[in-house]
């Protein structure tokens, strides 16, 4: 089975640093990696890879925008939201605009990883 | 009622007396302001008479006869259909003032009085005002109609769906993990998972709630009308993340079929019809029994996590799972007890509008009291806390903010004055907003006071923000009119009211824009027995800071700005926080720059903490601290890890405000 190609976007160096490593310990590549919603939107035109992490609080684009153009650009698109506490309403707008899932930091690994495997299993099974 | 102890009910006796005492006061001022009595006055009759008929249970006779007489006239105005006049309101809430005169009596165990003159008094006006037919007894005729059980009946129950649309109904219910940090959000996908096979035609929390993220609850019920297989919708679900079980059966005939009824409609019925809501039986519980119960729960965490860490992580599977399912049953419990403690915010400010209407009245103005989001839950430890700031806020709104009518009308404002409570749930919080409009602030004014009290230095005056101008009416020992007044500026003030929403984890912020309106803008802390905290390290020490007020954590890099002089900043969501250690605040020495910057909300501006490590994420009980260490002013609490080890709970936005001014 090929690795899952893998996009990380999120403002800060340490979350991206911390995702990276959660992904690295799995059947996944991190193939690229967006600091903000705009570079975000132009990597995964290029890279179109099998699951985004996406922040939602970003400067220039925030996350939800993003999400917006990236499944408009490709409905197939398999997101998952990375939100703080207290953003449930944010988290609820992305889930709205066709965000798969959400998982809120701070994060364990497990915890990505858990969500992770379930959202690409039920895309798996459903198309 | 010879031979039964009545004793025991005492305690329960006061406390439903004092509801409905409450409830009088509420509906008697809401009636002034209707346009559609009648109902009203039927909500007025049978609370009078629920004090009656337990009273008489009670044995207590002068409470028995002036309740009679409070009913009686109210029974007058309920049979003839007639609005109550003006007058007659004042003679009731008097009677109501009485009895909760008598009941204080009751509380303390005094004797009653009888408060004859009163009772004389309303009976009189009983003879002059009586309609056609009316007696001074009028409690036999007042009895048959009197059981308000029926009367509920009529909040709207749907009829029977005549048709069926394609599909069928399936109740959908779903639990989420003890885990799951964002409730809301997941029942949110779930909603939008359900809405891809069919419709969801009713929800319980309702869409609304979960939009609004006003969900405490880890399960959920959703009644569905699809055509897809019951087997294909559980799976569907369980393939969600953190959903610990979901079953799908065919609706059943036990609850009313929604499809008739909108979902807005049926979630909000039971809010604004009152008692029409009350369809579950309760069970009243003392409060002390509840709060040993937090206790206990609070000890089977700490215990738990002992457990936790002495369970070696090669232990055998078994050992492990059963220490999981412990775990699972003891966050249960935990919220089902939560949940027992939380009280509506209504139950606090149910007796507001009387009171501004009475503190009005006595100052000649006329005011407008709307309360908003109050059916809002707290914890009640919280709430017992509330009453003192938010009545002295509406004094000094009364008082001091509201202008003289001929102010108000010279200015062009509305002759009337309204002041606004409102509620909202923000994430861990809720906000409480208290507004009127009033004459405001004026910083100046507030600046020039302060000096002339010798609470500021001129060298001080010239650099205050606007904002921190404000703020200066929290200082112990300033009050703003030169004479104290009947109404405020006595007993508690600004500095109190300041210290008790600190003192429960919360927030005080202050706007104003002068001639137009004063904004409190209070954030409180949902509960103050388990919170949320992250544990930070400075200095090799570990310290907790509740997660509430923490807006985000940053890693010290390119986003750090150091000053000249030493000072440190953080570019942060296009704005620059002020950095400081957490060793620098609390004196702990060493000379390390802080990796991670801690992002705090005070008010509105940001501050940041410095510190070493960010330890993790826990959910700990809140111990307070006991005398002498209560008089560390920095320090909320303390709480004890699973290791045993004791750790100060900061309240850190207090902190930097103090290092800040230093």
């Amino acid at each position: 089975m090929s690795k899952k190609r893998v996009l990380v976007v999120d403002d800060a160096i340490f979350m991206r640093n911390m995702i990276k490593d959660i992904f690295a310990n799995e059947a996944f590549e991190v193939v690229g990696e967006a600091a903000n919603g705009v570079e975000a939107v132009e990597k995964y035109r290029e890279l179109k890879p099998d699951l985004t992490t996406m922040d939602i609080v970003m400067p220039f684009k925030s996350g939800i925008e993003a999400t917006k153009e990236i499944l408009a650009f490709d409905r197939e698109a398999v997101i998952i939201m990375c939100s703080a506490l207290g953003q449930e309403s944010l988290v609820m707008e992305a889930i709205d605009a066709g965000a798969a899932d959400f998982v809120v930091k701070p994060f364990k690994p497990e915890d990505v990883t858990r969500v992770v495997h379930k959202v690409l299993a039920a895309k798996g099974g459903g198309s | 009622m010879s031979g039964i102890d009545v004793s025991k009910y005492r305690a329960l006796f006061i406390e439903e007396s004092r509801e409905h005492l409450s409830q009088l006061s509420r509906l008697l001022v809401a009636l002034e302001k209707s346009t559609a009595p009648i109902p009203i006055i039927d909500e007025i009759f049978r609370h009078a008479h629920s004090i009656k008929g337990m009273a008489a249970s009670m044995g207590y006779e002068p409470i028995v006869s002036l309740a009679h007489r409070v009913e009686d006239v109210v029974a007058g105005f309920r049979r003839d259909k007639r609005p109550m006049d003006k007058i007659t309101v004042d003679l009731v809430l008097r009677g109501v003032d009485g009895l909760a005169l008598q009941l204080g009596a009751v509380t303390e165990e005094r004797p009653i009085p009888a408060l004859d003159e009163l009772v004389l008094e309303i009976g009189n006006t009983l003879a002059d005002t009586a309609g056609p037919g009316d007696t001074k007894g009028g409690i036999a005729g007042a009895t048959p109609t009197s059981r308000p059980a029926p009367a509920d009946s009529r909040a709207p129950r749907p009829a029977p769906a005549g048709e069926t649309p394609a599909g069928s109904e399936k109740l959908v219910r779903v639990t989420i993990t003890a885990e799951c940090p964002s409730p809301a959000a997941r029942f949110f996908v779930v909603y939008r998972t359900l809405a891809a096979l069919g419709k969801v035609l009713q929800s319980t929390p309702s869409i609304d709630e979960i939009r609004a993220a006003r969900v405490t609850a880890r399960s959920a019920a959703f009644h569905l009308l699809s055509e897809a297989d019951a087997a294909v919708i559980s799976a569907r679900l369980s393939g969600l993340p953190e959903i610990q079980s979901a079953a799908v059966d065919a609706d059943s005939r036990g609850s009313p079929p929604p499809s008739k009824r909108p979902p807005e409609v049926a979630a909000r019925a039971p809010a604004e019809h009152g008692e029409a809501g009350k369809g579950s039986s309760t069970v009243r519980v003392r409060t002390d029994i509840l709060d040993n119960l937090i206790d206990n729960v609070g000890d089977l965490f700490i215990l738990r996590q002992r457990l936790e860490n002495l369970v070696a992580a090669d232990a055998p599977a078994e050992l492990r799972a059963a220490l999981d399912a412990l775990s699972v049953r003891i966050r249960e419990m935990r919220d089902q007890v939560m949940t027992v403690r939380m009280t509506p915010m209504r139950t606090l400010t149910d007796r507001y509008p009387r009171l501004v209407r009475d503190l009005a009245r006595s100052l000649g103005k006329d005011v407008e009291l709307k309360i908003e989001g109050d059916e809002i839950e707290l914890d009640r430890a919280v709430l017992d806390n509330l009453d003192e700031p938010f009545v002295h806020t509406l004094r000094n709104a009364v008082d001091h903010g509201i202008e003289p009518e001929s102010e108000r009308v010279g200015r062009g404002k509305s002759k009337v004055a309204h002041i606004r409570i409102a509620a909202s749930r923000d994430r861990d919080t809720v906000l409480v907003v208290i507004e009127d409009d009033g004459r405001g602030l004026d910083a100046a004014a507030l600046r020039q006071r302060a000096l002339d009290l010798g609470l500021l230095q001129p060298r001080q005056a010239e650099i205050l923000t606007q904002r921190e101008s404000l703020f200066l009416i929290c200082l112990p020992g300033f009050s703003t009119k030169a004479e104290v007044s009947g109404v405020s500026g006595r007993g508690v003030g600004m500095d109190v009211v300041r210290a008790k929403i600190e003192g429960l984890g919360g927030t005080l912020d202050i706007e104003s824009e002068p001639g137009v309106h004063t904004r409190l803008v209070f954030r409180l802390p949902l509960t103050v027995a388990i919170i949320n905290v992250l544990l930070i390290e400075a200095v090799g020490r570990v310290f907790a800071v509740p997660v509430a007020k923490v807006v985000a954590v940053r890693e010290m890099g390119s986003d750090t700005i150091h000053g000249a002089g030493g000072a440190t900043y953080l570019s942060f969501r296009h704005a620059l926080a002020p950095v400081v250690a957490l060793r620098e605040i609390l004196h702990l020495g060493g000379s390390r720059r802080p990796d991670f910057a801690v992002v705090l909300e005070d008010g509105r501006d940001l501050v940041a903490v410095g510190v070493e490590r960010v330890v993790g994420y826990r959910e700990v009980v809140v111990k307070p601290l006991g005398d002498p260490l209560d008089r560390l002013e920095w320090f909320s609490g303390a709480t004890i890890l699973g290791d045993g080890q004791p750790i100060l709970i900061l309240d850190l936005p207090k902190a930097v405000r103090a290092r800040l001014a230093a």
